[in-house]
């Protein structure tokens, strides 16, 4: 028995050693067509599939049920009028744009510590770091968003409301009704919290299984509801709603409300062409997450170059369900519905126990209590992986901060069982306890932040970063794999130059919509103070570690060569 | 710094990060041949054509054919005038293209030898420079035959009276079976054998060019059967490749520091004991020069820093 396993073995180290060579005699063959001849040393590996560069793309940027059922009503509210399928598209090829130059960018500066390193280089330490400062803050306020607002009052009460309808369920209505109490969030979300840095903690396997799971109900979810919206019709809708929400209430009776609150159905749209463009600012965040996706290629060679190419495969794909499933809802339920339900939810008025969104309208469209479930938990588990993407990028800035001594080491220490940064995401959770009880108990959050503005501002900077990086690091650009020029230009200036002015107009749309977030003096004031203080930190921990014998500026400075 | 793979401008850098950072000792930790050789073939209108990174170039004249030859050489590769018969040669004679790698491998350490020598040779500042696993042994006689370099792999050195340095060029076994790559036992027992030389392994730096196991700077692509990085929930998987025997000797003898390189992705950090392991990384293609800083002092390690210059 013994002997024949060994036999096993030697013939499968055979096997294994003769694909193997075989594997590198064929990449080797690929490349000498080429003129190049490469010999026996490390680091010859095969080209990435295709299907592997769109999954890296696509893997964080999810066309998740939580994007169709909630940022329809946001874009119909902020911009009445607007078109969903072209508000959509504006602002998915402003966001391909800035993802095609983060990507271009990425194959010159490896992005294996994110803006800091790549607007460092390019710029200066001093904004690498506060670039990646405010990023850090905003990412950080959105993680609290998430564990709190987002996920209970979001896409729990949905879930339990749409269930409690169809099981005539008063304690799950009760229960649905319980995620606006801020005393339940904040329990909840500190449960939340620690669910999420434990997967994280515990390291990738963990995040693979947890990824795996949720992707299929997600998906199942999006075609359910798309498969229920594209049947049927506001009368349709109109009719069932009623009897949906245990008569409480109807879709005349919601038009009531808003008509004797100032909404006039006649007037309220603006031009269909003014309204989508005024959308943009709504509809490009729908595809925030690419600049995960490209941190996640690090500095393989080869993934690296067909990145381009990925991220925008895989930005397409996801543009393509998402405006398959949210120009549905307006065709299934009702364009002026969907506003005045909506306005009523602004006016304070709205008394049912889940928010205005789609998914929660779309179980009106079933008596399947199997459907409902799909759809409603599709929309629970909506959130938790761009939940996990964020837990990685504000784990990844520390790490790379810890890396060149801006704050302590301490915080790039990995732990031997696990091989995840343990204090780095301890620290993380410490700080979102208190940003998510920021968000919950106080109105700072709302009142004064404005996390989409700042993300925006984070990809301006690093657009402007792009469009200087060929003429500030000529040899480094020269030599990159990411050298694309026409007629002697560099493509990623050019590129960037159109991005900056866009990402300008976004800025300012997210800061004078007050839906998005905070707006007014006191939320630019509060932005440029983010990167104020990422510049006072910078300069203070300099000053220490100089105190030690350690130059920062030394961290990026490019040596003249003899 | 380490893993310079052939990069001219690289090194040339690395000449200058003597004067740049001040530093009095200057140590390559391995892997400083290029992997490639790129063609440069001579079309029949006597321009010349070469692929680089993926791309075809095409360049006329004296002046630009220089400037391509320096750029290939910059990114670590050797470019090699030819014409389509000669590449046909190449392609199809092993012995030949062994050759002519070797003979391009020492000619350009010996240019570097040389410029070492001009820039640095009449300084105080020492200069190490140690084989790793990607060169071939050809190039030992090349570096040990300098006036100013020295060639510390398999030797204990003295950095100043109170500092030793042994360093080792070799790894454990990859999925290239490199020049330098030997099984575990193998490479456990060359460290055991330069240990056994030091006065006092506790104030020695090993300058080992393969990472400890499970460091967290041996982390690299897990790849399959044929080389392909394995993907996992959109991600390439990245696994420890470090040597155990490494570990092992670092557990046991707690050097004051650990220089590393070997995986180019996996700039870092990290602690065994009180031993301090660093490992730089890699950006040579690029012509970045990624480096450590270190700083001692006669209690020990002073202060450190990663650096990309």
């Amino acid at each position: 028995m013994i002997l024949q396993l060994e036999i096993w073995k030697a013939v499968r180290n055979c096997q294994r050693s003769y694909i193997r060579n075989k594997g590198l005699d064929n990449a080797r063959k690929t490349l000498e067509k080429k003129g190049i001849f490469v010999r026996e040393s490390s680091g010859l590996v095969r080209e990435m599939g295709a299907f592997e560069a769109f999954s890296i793309a696509a893997g964080t940027v999810n066309p998740t049920i939580w994007a169709v059922s909630a940022f329809v009503g946001f874009l119909i509210f902020v911009a009445p009028g607007a078109s969903v399928a072209t508000a959509i598209t504006f602002g998915f090829l402003v966001i391909l744009l800035s993802a095609i130059v983060y990507s271009l960018f990425g194959i010159v500066i490896p992005r294996t510590g994110g803006e800091y390193v790549t607007v460092g280089r390019a710029i200066h330490p001093a904004v690498g770091f506060a670039t990646s400062w405010v990023l850090w803050i905003f990412v950080m306020l959105t993680l609290s968003t998430c564990m709190t607002f987002v996920q209970w009052t979001l896409c729990t009460a949905p879930f339990l409301a749409m269930m409690g309808h169809r099981l005539h369920d008063a304690g799950l209505l009760s229960a649905a009704a319980s995620m606006s109490n801020p005393n339940v969030i904040m329990g909840l979300a500190l449960v939340w919290i620690t669910v999420t840095g434990l997967i994280v903690a515990f390291g990738r396997k963990w995040v693979t299984r947890v990824f795996i799971f949720l992707w299929i109900f997600m998906i199942a979810g999006v075609i359910v509801q798309a498969y229920l919206l594209a049947t049927s019709t506001p009368e349709m809708f109109k009719a069932a709603f009623s009897q949906y929400v245990g008569g409480t209430t109807s879709v005349d009776e919601i038009f009531k409300i808003a008509t004797e609150h100032g909404w006039d159905p006649n007037t309220y749209k603006m031009p269909e062409w003014t309204a989508s463009i005024a959308g943009i600012g709504v509809s490009m965040f729908l595809f925030n997450g690419f600049g995960y996706a490209i941190d996640c290629a690090g500095e393989i060679k080869n993934v690296r170059r067909n990145l381009p190419i990925a991220t925008a495969i895989g930005l397409i794909v996801v543009f393509l369900v998402d405006l398959v499933g949210m120009a549905l809802a307006p065709m299934g339920i009702g364009y002026d519905f969907l506003y005045a339900a909506q306005y009523v939810q602004s006016l304070g008025l709205w008394t049912l126990p889940s928010p205005p969104f789609i998914t929660y309208f779309a179980g009106a469209l079933t008596d399947n209590i199997f459907l409902t479930f799909i759809m409603g938990f599709s929309l629970f588990i909506a959130n938790i992986t761009p939940d996990i993407g964020m837990w990685y990028v504000l784990t990844r800035i520390m790490f790379a901060w810890s890396f060149d001594r801006v704050i302590p080491t301490a915080f790039a220490d990995v732990n031997p069982r696990f091989h995840t940064p343990t204090k780095a995401i301890v620290a993380t959770a410490i700080i979102t306890v208190f940003g998510s009880a920021l968000v919950e108990y106080t109105p700072y959050a709302y009142a004064m932040l404005n996390t989409a503005a700042g993300t925006a501002t984070v990809w301006l900077l690093a657009a402007i970063a792009a469009a200087i990086i060929p003429f500030r690091l000529k040899d480094t650009y020269e030599k990159s794999a990411g050298r694309f020029n026409i007629g002697g230009v560099p493509v990623m200036s050019v590129l960037a130059l159109i991005d900056i002015p866009l990402l300008i107009w976004a800025i300012y749309t997210a800061m004078s919509t007050p839906t998005i977030g905070a707006t007014g003096p006191l939320a630019v004031a509060i932005l440029a103070g983010a990167f104020l203080s990422g510049f006072i930190a910078y300069y203070v921990s300099k000053a220490i570690r100089k105190s030690q014998g350690i130059n920062l500026d030394l961290a990026f400075k490019e040596i003249p060569p003899v | 710094m380490t893993d310079l793979h052939g990069s001219d401008i690289c090194f040339r850098k690395f000449l200058g990060a003597a004067r740049f950072y001040d530093a009095q000792v200057l140590i390559v930790g391995g892997d400083i041949t290029g992997k490639e050789i790129v063609a440069i073939i001579e079309q029949t209108d006597g321009s010349f054509k070469a692929t680089i990174q993926g791309r075809e170039r095409r360049v006329s004249g004296r002046e630009e054919l220089e400037k391509l030859e320096r750029e290939i050489a910059d990114s670590g590769s050797y470019p090699h005038r030819t014409t389509e018969s000669g590449m046909a040669v190449l392609s199809t004679d092993k012995n030949k293209l062994d050759g002519l790698f070797s003979q391009l491998m020492t000619e350009r350490i010996k240019r570097w030898m040389e410029l070492a020598e001009k820039n640095l040779g009449n300084s105080n500042i020492k200069c190490y420079i140690c084989p790793g696993n990607d060169d071939r042994f050809e190039i030992d006689t090349v570096l040990s035959a300098s006036s100013y370099v020295v060639n510390p792999d398999q030797k204990v050195v003295q950095l100043d009276e109170k500092h030793e340095m042994i360093s080792l060029g070799f790894s454990n076994i990859t999925p290239w079976k490199c020049p330098r790559d030997i099984p575990e036992d193998e490479l456990g027992s060359k460290i055991q054998t330069l240990v056994s030389k030091l006065r006092s392994p506790e104030n020695c730096i090993f300058n080992f060019h393969c990472p400890p196991l499970d460091s967290g700077l041996d982390t690299a692509p897990h790849l399959d059967e044929n080389l392909r990085p394995v993907f996992k929930a959109g991600e390439v998987e990245m696994i420890p490749v470090g040597s155990k025997s490494v570990r092992d000797a670092i557990q046991r003898y707690q050097p004051l520091l650990g220089l590393h390189g070997h995986i180019h992705e996996s700039k870092g950090f990290f602690k065994i004991g009180r031993t301090m392991c660093l490992n730089p990384g890699s950006e040579y293609s690029e012509g970045m020069l990624r480096g450590a800083l270190v700083n001692l002092h006669d209690k020990g390690l002073k202060n450190y820093m990663l650096t990309t210059g």
